[in-house]
């Protein structure tokens, strides 16, 4: 007669979503993202309420006032005013909004194109595969930057014309992941059933297909986020596609780097807004790479 | 006159921390190996005997901790060696082969630049008589066109050739013991035999020391003057080959045997044996014995206090509260 | 070895070709480039004379067919705003941007290399995060922005190195810092994942097993396997550089291609534009060519075939 004396752990089931939720929790690099990307959002969201002033009102006695924790500075211009005497939080925050806006447009425009592109190209395969591939060398072969600037600088330049160029320029991240998850599903087994039940090849890619994806998505919108944010501001900083007097930060750049010597907050305070706008997205689309690994990385 | 062993080794453990506690991965192992001779240490996976032949050479992860009541090599002190002296033994005095030859040789680099490096390292060759050492050395174990071999990349050879190669860059240096840690596992069966052969031919010539870690116990049978069992950690049973394979004492070894078709004597009904349940956790302490949760014969006793310390039955070192040879009648149909 | 060479020529050969197809398409259904030269005041007569002067009423493919042809001479036109020959502007220019982009790219394999090695030689140590978070930060800096902040503390406050210009070699400093800034976090992050796990793999086992050194184990036996891809994406970088070339050249004054790009953008100069384009596709596919073809030369299971 044995006595099984070992102790048996309880073995607790855990969904994979509460898995992930575990990890994002636990994941430094997306607290600290969700952090700063959730103050620009916010002044950008509170801007119409909290924003001082107007600002595209010129007051031009008041020019080139310093920030409160200077000498000169005031709580009624808590950073300051610029050349033409305009508030500078408040500007800022607006700013804020037309960097979140551009990078949402575009990629969103780039996410449908490049999404589409991929699962074409992953679930048809063969020749219309190549073609895509191509297109994709292609792209990658053009100099963004300078393709947007030409672009942009010959049309002419305006918010809406400066999202259609980027998303046109930003779609081959999306169109490589999605084709190869789209490869990776398509010859699995629940594809096969779904197409043996006499299911439309454009069904079963928006059902089966789409969910798995998601996650891979979300990194890329994150990255193509980012870059279409520093790009816009490259190009108002170089004074081509946004035109003032819109307050985008690229722009407020270019206007205080004719006083870096002596007012250098007019250049550093709007490229801390990018910088942090910035870190939080990338700190986010790494950290929910990290999370959604399979298995997990720390 | 008793002569010193080249390799003697008391009481070694090996812990590592993990997150919910620390993991005993060698509890207590004690050996004795004369020169020339082979200890085979068996053990199914996750029974630490590849953490054994690392730690006794230095190569554990660097969160694990070694401690040993004595381990030595010819006389050498092992564990407060400086890192320095232990990578000079390394390679000149213990040499190791690895289970995976496929994975075990630098693809970036030539058969020939790869031996090479351990003649200028340890003998403090030239590159010409390195080279020619190892070419010597790769007929020694039966590849011929040595020096063709020689500039070959580790994915033109098969995995046997490839094994061999690492025998040869492992010997070359003439080390005095061999670690082999299942170094035949994951070549096919006629492979196997041939890699083998080299083995033991060699170490008649050179009169090498082996400790050979394996699964398989009919190898064992076959090449071992000594044996170790080892379980969850610790041997169970050690002690010369003929007086373990013959009288086995712990249930463990005896359900090993019995899954062997010829060796015990089987039980009545005919069928091949199993060991029922499964190796515990090694985190943490255990109560009783290790093995009582699958031993057909454990006692009350057996699940209070320590882990039983070995005693002598039957000429060898048993760790059992009971040890004795196997009954007829207990049979694991349970 | 000499297949693929061919093959990977071949490739490159088809996609410059279109990707000036693309992007002459691209000016052209922009602007239309009778209206750049002439200015926006022009009658539409004077247009329509400068649009068949200089051939802008000719199919489109024709006209790509000629330039195309012309370009492979190296004859890219005269550009409208500089009066003066492409080709010449080109020349003048090139010298400018290739050293900086050589000294961008050697700044961040140096940087980049080693920190990704001292990171992985102790994972998760305080020595890895501080690398980490140089990654983190390099890659997030605009490098407009960069370029200003580096001026404002070292030229402004320090007054340690001229602010624009290219007279000397210390102007090539503080641009060369921005550009390679953005290129040093991909190449450790790499170099750290791949140390990492090639410094896992058995025959690192077996190099520690046979006495090597550290110093070899590490950087004969590892650093040679994990630096492959590195090799890749360090190319890869450098056509990245080209690109922010044209920020960091204008922000501090560096009379090079990317300056000339700017400037030829902002008067719709399109011959020169063109050319620009063409020549910074041309040097982005070489250096992608280049990256696979260091890739096959450096894993043997690819150049034995």
């Amino acid at each position: 007669m044995v006595q099984v004396q070992s102790k048996k752990n309880a073995e607790v089931e855990v969904s994979p979503s509460k898995i992930i939720r575990r990890r994002i929790l636990a994941h430094k690099g997306i607290i600290l993202g969700c952090f700063l990307l959730l103050i620009i959002i916010l002044m950008a969201a509170l801007a119409p309420v909290l924003a001082p002033h107007d600002p595209y009102h010129q007051v031009l006695l008041n020019r080139l006032k310093p920030p409160f924790w200077m000498t000169g500075g005031s709580w009624t211009h808590p950073l300051g005013t610029d050349h033409l005497g305009r508030d500078y939080l408040s500007r800022l925050m607006y700013g804020a909004q037309i960097s979140l806006l551009i990078g949402l447009a575009t990629a969103l425009i780039s996410g449908c194109i490049g999404v589409f592109l991929g699962l074409v190209a992953g679930y048809f395969g063969g020749r219309i595969d190549q073609l895509v591939m191509f297109l994709v060398t292609v792209k990658l072969s053009v100099p963004t930057i300078l393709v947007a600037l030409a672009v942009v600088q010959l049309v002419g330049g305006s918010l809406e014309v400066v999202i259609l160029v980027l998303g046109m320029l930003l779609w081959h991240q999306f169109t490589v992941v999605t084709r190869s998850v789209t490869m990776q599903i398509r010859d699995m087994d629940y594809v096969t059933s779904a197409r043996t039940i006499g299911l439309s090849a454009m069904r079963i890619l928006f059902t089966e297909i789409l969910p798995n994806i998601s996650n891979q998505i979300i990194v890329v919108v994150t990255l193509t986020m980012a870059s279409a944010i520093v790009i816009e501001a490259a190009l108002s900083f170089l004074g081509v596609g946004i035109q003032p007097p819109l307050p985008s930060w690229g722009i407020m750049i270019a206007e205080g780097k004719e006083h870096i010597f002596f007012r250098p907050w007019l250049v550093l305070i709007p490229g801390t807004a990018l910088l942090i706008l910035v870190l939080g997205i990338n700190l986010l689309g790494d950290g929910i790479r990290d999370v959604t690994v399979p298995g997990g990385r720390s | 006159m008793k002569i010193q062993p080249i390799m003697k080794v008391r009481r070694l453990s090996i812990d590592i921390p993990v997150p919910n506690g620390v993991l005993h991965a060698v509890k207590d192992v004690s050996f004795d190996l004369a020169k020339g001779q082979t200890l085979c240490i068996v053990g199914e996976s996750g029974s630490g005997k590849s953490m054994l032949a690392l730690g006794m050479i230095g190569l554990l992860p660097h969160q694990a901790r070694l401690f040993a009541e004595e381990l030595s090599f010819d006389g050498i002190d092992l564990q407060n060696l400086s890192r320095a002296k232990l990578t000079q033994i390394r390679g000149s005095r213990i040499a190791m082969i690895f289970q995976e030859p496929m994975t075990s040789l630098n693809p970036c680099y030539t058969i020939g630049n790869q031996m090479i490096e351990m003649a200028s390292l340890h003998l403090k060759m030239r590159r010409s008589d390195a080279h020619d050492l190892a070419g010597q050395w790769l007929e020694k174990v039966g590849i011929p066109a040595a020096s063709d071999r020689l500039n070959q990349y580790p994915h033109q050879l098969s995995g046997g050739l490839r094994q061999r190669v690492m025998i040869a860059m492992m010997l070359m240096c003439g080390p005095d013991l061999i670690i082999a840690d299942e170094p035949t596992t994951a070549l096919d069966v006629t492979i196997q035999a041939q890699v083998l052969g080299v083995l033991a031919s060699l170490q008649k010539e050179l009169g090498l020391s082996m400790i050979f870690i394996t699964h398989d116990l009919g190898l064992v049978s076959r090449i071992a003057d000594q044996v170790g069992v080892m379980y969850a950690g610790s041997f169970v049973e050690y002690g010369s080959v003929q007086d373990v394979l013959d009288a086995p004492q712990h249930p463990y070894t005896q359900g090993l045997l019995k899954c062997i078709p010829g060796f015990l004597e089987r039980s009545t009904n005919g069928r091949l044996g199993t060991i029922p349940g499964t190796v515990p956790s090694l985190v943490g302490n255990t109560v009783g014995c290790t093995f009582s949760n699958r031993c057909f014969r454990a006692t009350d006793e057996c699940f209070v206090g320590a882990d039983p310390e070995p005693k002598i039955a039957a000429k060898h070192d048993v760790r059992c509260f009971f040890p004795g040879p196997p009954s007829t009648t207990e049979e694991s149909d349970v | 070895m000499l297949s693929y060479l061919f093959r990977r020529f071949g490739l490159a050969c088809l996609v410059a070709l279109s990707v000036s197809l693309l992007t002459f398409a691209l000016l052209h259904f922009s602007i239309d480039p009778a209206i750049a030269i002439a200015g926006e005041d022009a009658t539409s007569e004077d247009i329509e004379l400068l649009r068949i002067a200089y051939g802008y009423d000719r199919p489109l493919w024709i006209q790509f067919g000629e330039w195309f042809l012309k370009a492979l001479k190296g004859d890219f036109g005269v550009s409208p705003y500089f009066g003066l020959p492409v080709q010449t502007l080109i020349l003048d220019r090139m010298s400018v941007t290739f050293t900086l982009g050589a000294l961008s790219i050697l700044f961040a394999i140096v940087f980049g290399v080693s920190l990704g090695v001292i990171a992985a030689i102790s994972p998760n140590t305080w020595i890895d995060r501080i690398s980490l978070t140089v990654g983190v930060f390099g890659q997030a800096i605009p490098n407009f922005w960069f370029s200003l902040l580096l001026i404002i503390i070292f030229a402004v406050q320090l007054q340690l190195v001229p602010v624009s210009g290219s007279e000397s070699a210390a102007s090539y400093i503080l641009p060369t810092i921005v550009l390679g800034t953005n290129a040093i976090p991909p190449i450790m992050r790499l170099t750290r994942t791949g140390m990492l796990d090639t410094l896992s793999a058995d025959y690192i086992r077996t190099a520690w097993a046979k006495g090597l050194s550290p110093g070899s184990v590490f950087f004969k036996h590892a650093l040679r396997n994990a630096i492959i891809p590195v090799v890749a994406v360090s190319a890869i970088q450098a056509a990245h550089l080209l690109g922010g070339s044209i920020v960091v050249e204008s922000v501090f004054a560096l009379h090079g291609l990317g300056m000339l790009a700017y400037e030829s953008i902002l008067r719709s100069d399109i011959p020169t534009m063109q050319a620009v384009i063409l020549i910074f596709s041309v040097f982005f596919i070489g250096f992608s060519a280049l990256s696979d073809i260091l890739n096959a030369y450096f894993d043997p299971r690819i150049r034995i075939q």
